[in-house]
C-alpha cells in the first residue's frame, strides 16, 4: 500500500504544481484511417501524429474494435467518435497524457478532502495509479483488474438460458512463464462444485448454465475469479499471477488444495520453493532427501537415497520422471539424488492410495513433474555449490506455444572424499545429469511434451575397481482434448539404466562385468467427465522389459578371463484400469479402481526346473528347459484394487479409509545395506514369483486456524508376499541360477503416522511422527534354510520411531532462515555373538540376523537463504544460502561392524559425517 | 549475462570419521566346536586344531583336548592323528588314495561324536614360480600356478615371510654387575675374555616371521585357463625385511567348491566389512555335523588336498634402488668406573667396544663407547635370534 500512495502523491504533485489543461485538445489535428482495429493501433496511430501518450486498460478493450475514417481532423472528434459510442470517455493533462477511462471520465482536479485520512480515497487513488505504468507489478494488477471484471460469454449466445449443466474446460496458466499451474481450484460458489487441474494445468467442470462467478485458487498465486455467462459447452484459458510470498497471516481459503475434500489418502506433495529451503548436507536441494522427512518415509543412512516407504523395500518404489521409471536414483555414493533442482517443479509421494493408474511397484509411487519451460522470455539460472554446479536455461520456441528447458549438473567433488572415512579415502568420483523438456502447443485441443534425461556417475571405491552407472530416459507425451468432458494422454518412451565395473590391476584376471534394464512403454490415460458426480478414468499401460543381467568380458589382451553372459531377459507387463471417483454427496465420496495386470515372461530363455517341494539348490536342480524367441514361458495375472472413501463431517474435519492391492514383477536383488549400484534387478520367472502386497488405511485429517495448518494421523496395516531376502552369503553378481540364493520372504508392516504442516504465514514447516514396524519371517523349510530359526525378525530399515521436524521463519521477503531436525531409532545390523581363531586370525561368528541396532540418529541442520533485491528489471537476481549441516556435530553411526585386522578382531562405529559441516551455495537466475 | 563471481570460503571440516565401538550387548558364551586346518594327502604333516567359540570379548583361546580324531575312508580305512598340546591334532605322510573319498571324525573328551561329509581329493599341481613386482615403492609378491588339465581349481595359500636382520652395532663388551640390588657396582668387562674382539652375535643377528592373518584365496572360476597369478605378500619400502635376507614360504592348497565358498564367506565376515557396499555378514555353514544334533553348529570344513610348498629368498642385492633406513645409533664414551657410569646414565646403555688405552693389558677396559640397547639388542624390535632350521648359512 505504502508504493501505490508514492504513486499517488506523484502524480497529485503533478497536478499541484502544473496548470491543468484538462480537455484542451484543440490543437491537435490528425488523420486516422482505421478497419476493424484494435485499440493499440489506434493510439499508436494518434500517438505518431503528435506529442501525447495515451494510457488505458487495454483487457477492456479486447473485444471491442474500431473502424475511423478521419482526415486532418481535430483531435477531439476523433476520439469522441470513436469512444463515446463504447461509454469510454478521456481525459488529457498538461504532460500530455492522455488517460483512457471507462464509464466517466477522470476528474483531474484536486478532491476537496485530499488530504483527510479518508478510506473511500483509497479506492480513487488506486484507479488512478493502476493507469499509469510505473513497473510491471502495477500493470499485472491493471490485468488482473480487468480480467476480473470482464464478463465471459461461454458457448453460443442464446437470448434465453436453457436448464441445465454445461462443461467448461481449460488451462491454468502462469501469465509470467507460460506454464501450467497444477492442482489450481477451480471452482463456482452456488452451487458449490469445484475441481482441481490436472498435471497440465486442465481443468473440466460441469455446471449449471447461467451467469456464475468461476473462482481459480492455487498456492503461490494470487487469487483470480472470472465472471462468466454460461450459454453452452465451452473453452476458457486462466492466467495466474504468482504471489509475492504475504508476510503477515493470511487466511486460506477453504478451497486452496484442501486435504480435507479429497480422497486421496497417504498423499504428499512438496514443491521445489520447499524442497530448497529444506537444509542439506553441502547445500544440494535435494528432492529425495526432502521426501525422507514426510512421515512414513525412512531411509537406512546418509550414504543412501533408497527410500523405505511404509516398511517397503527400495525397489518398491516406482520412481517416475516425466513418465519414464529412474532406477537408480541417486549420485555419488547415495549421497545426493539424482535430479537436478532447478528443472523439477515438484514431487509427489503416494504412499497408500495409490491411483489405479500406477502399478507394478507394492509400496509407493514417487512422481516428479519437471517444469515446462518459459513460454514468454529466455530465461535461466545458474548456482556454484560446494560440489555441484548447476546452469539452466529455458524459454520460448514459438512464442507461447513452445518452449524448451535445459539443466545440467556436474561435479568437481573428489575433494570431498578426503574428508570422508578412510572407506572412501583414495577414491574417486564424478557425475553428472542432463534434463531436457519440450512442450509444444500444437492447438487449442493438442498438447505434445518431450522429455530427456541423462544421468552418470563415475566411481572407485578405494580400490582399483571402477564403477560406473547411468540411467537414460526419454518420452513423448501428447494430451489431446476430445471435448470438454473428454481427454486422453498418451505417451510413449524408453528408460534404460545400466552399470559397468571394470577391473585392470590384474592383466591375467582384467574384466568388465556390465548390466543394464531397458524398458519401454506405452501408457494411454483418458479422463472423463460423465458428470457432476462421476468422473472416470481408464486406461492401459504396457512395459516391455528387456534386461541384461551380467556381461562378463576380458579386459585387455592378457586376460584370461572367460567371457559370461547371463541370458538376457524379457518380459511384458500390461495393465488396464478403470477407476470411478464418486461424489455420492458433499461429505461422502468414494474413488473405486480396479487395475488387471497381465504379465508375460518370455522367451528366448533356458529357464531351470527344481525339484517339487525341495529348496531351490544346485543338488536339486533337474533340468533345463529352452524356450524360443517370443514364446510365453509363464504367465501371472491379477486384478488389483483400489478403493479409498472419505467423509467431511465439515470444512476442516474429514475421515478417509483406504485399501489397496498391489503387484511386483521386477525385483532388486541385493545383500547389501544401502541400495549400491551393484544391485541386480530380477524379473518375476516360474522361479520367482511376483511380489504382492495389500494395504489397509484409515485417516482424520483436521485443519486449524482457516486452513493455515493442516493436521493428519493416519494408521496402515500392510502385508507382504514373496518379499525376497538373501541366503547367507548370497553370490548375486553374475549368477547363472540366482534363484538358488535368493529366499520368499513373509513380511508385515504397520504404523501409525502424524503430520501437523503449516502452510502459509512468517512460519512454515512441519512436525511429523512415524511409529511403525516392519518385520519378515522365512518359515518354510521347503524353501531354503529358515532365516533366525523362521522367527520375525526385523528387516533392515525397521526404525520403529522417526520424528522430524522442518521449519523455515521468513524474517523478510530477502531474508528467511529454515530448521530441520530429525531423530531416528536405529537401524537393525546383524552383531557377532561370538569370535574364533581358524587360519591365523580371529574371526566373527554371527547368528541372529538383524538382531541388535546401531545407537540412535539425531541430527539438526540450519540455513539462512539470502534473496537478492526485487527490483524486475535488471539483469540477473541473486541468492545465496549459508548452512550448516549437522549443526550438534553428533557423529551419527552408518554402521557398525568388526572386522579382522593383523589377526585380532576390532569393532568400530563408522559415521558419514562426524561433524558439523557448513556450506555455501550461490545461485543466479537470469 | 553478467561474470559470476564467487567465493568458495576454507573450509577445514573433517568429515567422516570412524571410532571404536564397544558393544553395548553381552554376548553369549557360545562354546561351539571348531574345526581348523586341511587335511594333507599327500607328503609332510597334516594338522587339525580344535577350539571352541568364545564371547566377544573374551580373547583367550579355548583349545578343546583330548579328543580322538581319525580320518575315515569310503574303503574303511581309517588313520588316527597324534594329539598334542593346544589342540593340535597331527598325523605324518597320511598317503590318502586320489581315487577314495574320505570324511573326518571327532569324537570329544565328552562322547560327543562329529562327523563330515565325504570329501574327495582335490588335485594341487606345483607352484609354478613366485614372482615379484615393484609397487608403489614395495615389492608385491605373486603366484604363478598353472593347471594343464585346465580343470578349475579353488586356491587357499598360506605364506611366512622370514627375514633377517642386524643390530646397527655389535657388542663385545658387557657390564658386570656386583654388589647389592641396592648398590649395584657396573663395571665393563669383555664378554668373551678368551677371545677379547669376539661380538655377541646373539644380540647382532635377529630373525622375524609372520604369517599372514588374512585369508589368501583366489579360484580360476572365470578365468578361460586355470592360471592364477595372486599377490600373497607385499615387502613394505623403508621396511628392514630386505637388509639381509629375506625369504618367503608359500604354502598352496586346493580347495572344493563349497569349501572355497566356506572360506569366502569367512572373509566376506571378517575381512571385507565395514566400507558403504558391502555385503552384510551372514551366518557360517560347514560340512561337519554332530551325528546326534546336526542344528549344532560345528565351524569349519573337511578338506582334502596335497599341499604344495615353495620357497624363494630375496635380498636388497636384487633391487637396485632399494632404499632402506639408516637408524641413527650414538655411541657415548665412558670410563669405566661404577660411579661414572652412572652419574652419565650408562646404565641404560650397552657397552660396545674398549676405547683406546695406551700401556692396558689385553683385558683392561679403561674407557669404553656405549649405545642404546636399540641399537645393540635386535631382539628388542621384535624378531628372535634363533636361528630358523631352514636359514642358509
Amino acid at each position: 500500500m505504502k508504493k501505490r500512495l508514492l504513486y499517488f502523491l506523484y502524480i497529485l504533485s503533478c497536478f499541484i504544481f502544473n496548470p491543468i489543461i484538462g480537455q484542451n485538445n484543440s490543437q491537435y489535428t490528425v488523420s486516422v484511417e482505421l478497419k476493424q482495429a484494435k485499440i493499440n493501433e489506434l493510439v499508436s496511430k494518434i500517438e505518431k501524429q503528435t506529442d501525447l501518450y495515451f494510457y488505458y486498460d487495454s483487457p477492456q478493450f479486447d473485444s471491442l474494435s474500431f473502424t475511423i475514417s478521419a482526415t486532418n481532423q481535430p483531435l477531439k472528434i476523433v476520439l469522441d467518435q470513436a469512444l463515446t459510442p463504447l461509454n469510454f470517455f478521456y481525459t488529457i493533462d498538461n504532460q500530455h497524457n492522455v488517460f483512457i477511462t471507462k464509464g466517466r471520465a477522470i476528474n483531474l482536479e484536486l478532491p476537496s478532502n485530499l488530504f483527510l485520512p479518508s478510506i473511500n480515497e483509497k479506492e480513487n487513488s488506486i484507479q488512478i495509479t493502476n493507469k499509469i505504468e510505473f513497473d510491471d507489478e502495477e500493470i499485472d494488477a491493471k490485468t488482473k483488474i480487468g480480467l476480473e471484471n470482464k464478463l465471459f460469454e461461454i458457448g453460443q449466445k442464446t437470448v434465453k438460458i436453457s436448464p441445465g449443466n454445461a462443461t467448461l474446460a481449460g488451462y491454468v496458466k502462469n501469465s509470467k512463464t507460460g506454464e501450467a499451474v497444477i492442482g489450481a481450484s477451480v471452482f463456482i460458489e452456488n452451487p458449490r462444485i469445484g475441481k482441481a487441474t490436472d498435471q497440465y494445468g486442465y481443468y473440466s467442470i460441469a455446471i449449471p448454465k447461467g451467469p456464475h462467478v468461476l473462482n481459480i485458487l492455487s498456492i503461490d498465486m494470487k487469487d483470480t475469479k472470472r465472471k462468466i455467462m454460461l450459454y453452452g459447452d465451452g473453452k476458457l484459458n486462466i492466467d495466474m499471477q504468482e504471489t509475492v510470498t504475504a508476510l503477515k497471516e493470511v487466511v486460506i481459503s477453504t478451497q486452496k488444495r484442501s486435504n480435507i475434500k479429497s480422497t486421496q489418502m497417504g498423499l504428499q506433495k512438496i514443491d521445489i520453493k520447499t524442497i530448497k529451503q529444506v537444509p542439506v548436507v553441502f547445500g544440494e536441494a535435494d528432492l529425495l532427501k526432502a521426501v525422507t522427512t514426510l512421515p512414513g518415509v525412512k531411509t537406512v543412512g546418509e550414504a543412501s537415497t533408497g527410500l523405505n516407504v511404509r516398511g517397503g523395500a527400495a525397489d518398491q518404489n516406482l520412481i517416475l520422471f516425466n513418465e519414464g521409471t529412474i532406477y537408480n536414483p541417486s549420485h555419488f555414493f547415495g549421497l545426493f539424488s539424482a535430479f537436478n533442482p532447478e528443472t523439477v517443479k515438484e514431487v509427489e509421494l503416494y504412499k497408500s492410495s495409490i491411483p489405479a493408474k500406477y502399478g507394478g511397484r507394492l509400496s509407493s509411487v514417487i512422481n516428479i513433474n519437471s517444469r515446462e519451460g518459459n513460454k514468454k522470455n529466455i530465461t535461466g539460472s545458474a548456482g556454484v555449490g560446494l560440489l555441484t554446479s548447476r546452469l539452466n536455461l529455458e524459454g520460448p520456441i514459438v512464442k507461447d506455444k513452445s518452449s524448451f528447458i535445459i539443466g545440467g549438473r556436474t561435479t568437481y567433488a573428489n575433494w570431498l572424499l578426503n574428508l570422508l572415512p578412510d572407506q572412501y579415502k583414495n577414491s574417486k568420483a564424478s557425475f553428472y545429469d542432463l534434463n531436457l523438456n519440450l512442450t509444444h502447443e500444437i492447438n487449442k485441443n493438442n498438447n505434445v511434451f518431450f522429455s530427456g534425461y541423462l544421468s552418470n556417475d563415475q566411481f572407485n571405491l578405494n580400490n582399483d575397481t571402477l564403477y560406473s552407472y547411468g540411467n537414460k530416459n526419454i518420452s513423448l507425451k501428447w494430451k489431446h482434448i476430445f471435448n470438454n468432458k473428454l481427454t486422453k494422454t498418451t505417451s510413449i518412451g524408453n528408460d534404460y539404466y545400466g552399470y559397468n565395473i571394470s577391473s585392470s590391476k590384474l592383466p591375467p584376471s582384467a574384466y568388465r562385468l556390465g548390466f543394464d534394464i531397458n524398458q519401454s512403454y506405452f501408457k494411454t490415460h483418458f479422463n472423463y467427465y460423465l458428470n457432476d458426480k462421476h468422473t472416470l478414468d481408464f486406461g492401459l499401460n504396457s512395459v516391455l522389459y528387456n534386461l541384461h543381467p551380467g556381461n562378463y568380458k576380458p579386459l585387455g589382451n592378457e586376460s584370461l578371463v572367460k567371457p559370461d553372459r547371463i541370458e538376457a531377459e524379457k518380459a511384458l507387463e500390461t495393465g488396464i484400469y478403470f477407476t470411478d471417483h464418486y461424489e455420492i454427496s458433499n461429505a461422502l465420496s468414494i474413488d473405486g479402481g480396479i487395475r488387471y495386470v497381465i504379465y508375460n515372461y518370455l522367451g528366448p530363455k533356458a529357464v531351470n526346473k527344481y525339484a517339487n517341494n525341495l529348496p531351490k539348490t544346485e543338488g536339486n536342480l533337474l533340468s533345463t528347459q529352452s524356450y524360443e524367441n517370443g514364446k510365453v514361458i509363464q504367465t501371472f495375472n491379477a486384478p488389483e484394487y483400489r478403493l479409498s472413501m472419505r467423509y467431511a463431517f465439515n470444512e476442516t474435519f474429514s475421515v478417509k479409509g483406504g485399501y489397496n492391492t498391489q503387484q511386483q514383477y521386477i525385483h532388486s536383488l541385493s545383500n547389501t545395506t544401502a541400495m549400491a549400484p551393484t544391485d541386480i534387478w530380477k524379473l518375476s520367472d516360474p522361479n520367482i514369483k511376483p511380489q504382492q502386497g495389500n494395504q489397509i488405511s484409515l485417516g482424520l485429517y483436521k485443519n486449524l486456524q482457516s486452513n493455515a495448518i493442516e493436521t493428519s494421523f493416519e494408521v496402515y496395516y500392510k502385508n507382504i508376499k514373496n518379499y525376497l531376502d538373501y541366503k547367507s552369503g548370497a553370490e548375486l553378481i553374475l549368477n547363472h541360477h540366482i534363484e538358488t540364493e535368493v529366499i520368499a520372504t513373509k513380511g508385515k508392516a504397520y504404523g501409525v503416522e502424524l503430520l501437523i504442516k503449516k502452510i502459509a504465514g512468517k512460519m512454515t514447516g512441519w512436525v511429523s511422527y512415524t511409529w511403525s514396524r516392519v518385520l519378515l519371517k522365512m518359515d518354510d523349510p521347503t524353501n531354503g534354510e529358515m532365516i533366525n530359526k523362521g522367527a520375525w525378525y526385523p528387516s533392515n530399515y525397521d526404525k520403529p520411531h522417526d520424528i522430524t521436524v522442518i521449519g523455515n521463519y521468513r524474517f523478510s521477503h530477502r531474508f528467511s532462515t529454515s530448521l530441520n531436525a530429525t531423530y531416528s531409532t536405529g537401524r537393525p545390523i546383524t552383531l557377532p555373538i561370538g569370535i574364533f581363531y581358524y587360519l591365523g586370525s580371529y574371526r566373527t561368528l554371527y547368528a541372529d540376523r538383524n538382531g541388535y541396532r546401531i545407537p540412535d540418529y539425531f541430527r539438526a541442520d540450519f540455513a539462512m537463504n539470502i534473496e537478492g533485491n526485487h527490483k524486475i528489471y535488471q539483469k540477473t537476481h541473486n541468492s545465496w544460502t549459508i548452512g550448516v549441516y549437522n549443526i550438534s556435530g553428533r557423529k551419527n553411526p552408518y554402521s557398525v561392524y568388526y572386522i579382522a585386522e593383523k589377526g585380532r578382531i576390532n569393532g568400530y562405529k563408522l559415521s558419514i559425517f562426524g561433524s558439523a559441516i557448513p556450506y555455501v551455495n550461490f545461485n543466479i537466475r537470469f | 549475462m553478467k561474470k559470476i563471481f564467487f567465493i568458495v570460503l576454507p573450509l577445514l571440516v573433517i568429515l567422516g570419521c570412524r571410532e571404536i565401538f564397544e558393544s553395548p550387548v553381552k554376548s553369549p558364551s557360545t562354546g561351539y566346536l571348531v574345526v581348523e586346518g586341511a587335511i594333507n594327502s599327500g607328503e609332510g604333516s597334516t594338522i587339525i586344531i580344535l577350539s571352541r567359540t568364545t564371547s566377544l570379548d573374551d580373547k583367550k583361546m579355548l583349545y578343546e583336548k583330548g579328543a580322538i580324531i581319525s580320518i575315515e575312508g569310503e574303503d574303511k580305512s581309517s588313520r588316527v592323528l597324534k594329539e598334542n598340546p593346544n589342540g593340535q591334532y597331527i598325523g605324518q605322510n597320511l598317503g590318502l588314495n586320489s581315487n577314495q573319498k574320505y570324511q573326518l571324525k571327532i569324537i570329544t573328551s565328552r562322547g560327543k561324536k562329529y562327523l563330515s561329509d565325504f570329501v574327495a581329493v582335490n588335485i594341487n599341481q606345483p607352484i609354478d614360480s613366485l614372482s615379484l613386482k615393484r609397487e608403489n615403492g614395495g615389492v608385491q609378491i605373486y603366484v604363478n600356478t598353472q593347471n594343464s588339465k585346465n580343470s578349475t581349481n579353488y586356491y587357499q595359500w598360506e605364506t611366512e615371510q622370514t627375514w633377517e636382520y642386524h643390530a646397527e652395532m655389535t657388542s663385545a663388551l658387557k657390564y658386570e654387575i656386583t654388589g647389592t640390588p641396592n648398590r649395584p657396582i657396573y663395571k665393563a668387562v669383555y664378554r668373551f675374555p678368551k677371545t677379547p674382539g669376539t661380538i655377541d652375535s646373539s644380540l647382532f643377528m635377529c630373525w622375524e616371521s609372520v604369517s599372514n592373518t588374512n585369508l589368501l584365496i583366489a579360484n580360476t572360476e572365470k578365468l578361460t585357463k586355470d592360471l592364477i597369478y595372486h599377490p600373497l605378500a607385499y615387502i613394505p619400502p623403508n621396511s628392514n625385511h630386505l637388509n639381509v635376507l629375506y625369504s618367503i614360504n608359500v604354502r598352496q592348497i586346493t580347495w572344493s567348491k563349497e569349501g572355497y565358498e566356506f572360506l569366502d564367506r569367512i572373509q566376506k565376515n571378517t575381512e571385507k566389512t565395514g566400507s558403504i557396499f558391502d555385503a552384510q555378514p551372514s551366518e557360517l555353514n560347514g560340512n561337519i555335523h554332530n551325528v546326534d544334533d546336526p542344528t549344532e553348529p560345528v565351524i569349519g570344513f573337511a578338506n582334502i588336498s596335497p599341499i604344495q610348498e615353495k620357497r624363494i629368498y630375496l635380498n636388497r642385492k636384487m633391487f637396485d634402488d632399494w632404499y632402506f633406513p639408516i637408524f641413527y645409533c650414538k655411541r657415548d664414551t665412558l670410563v669405566n668406573t661404577s660411579a661414572y657410569i652412572i652419574a652419565n646414565e650408562g646404565v641404560d646403555l650397552i657397552p660396545i667396544q674398549n676405547g683406546d688405552c695406551f700401556g692396558c693389558g689385553p683385558l683392561d677396559v679403561k674407557v669404553f663407547f656405549a649405545a642404546e640397547q636399540l641399537c645393540v639388542d635386535c631382539t628388542l624390535k621384535g624378531g628372535t635370534n634363533k636361528r630358523p632350521t631352514f636359514w642358509p648359512k
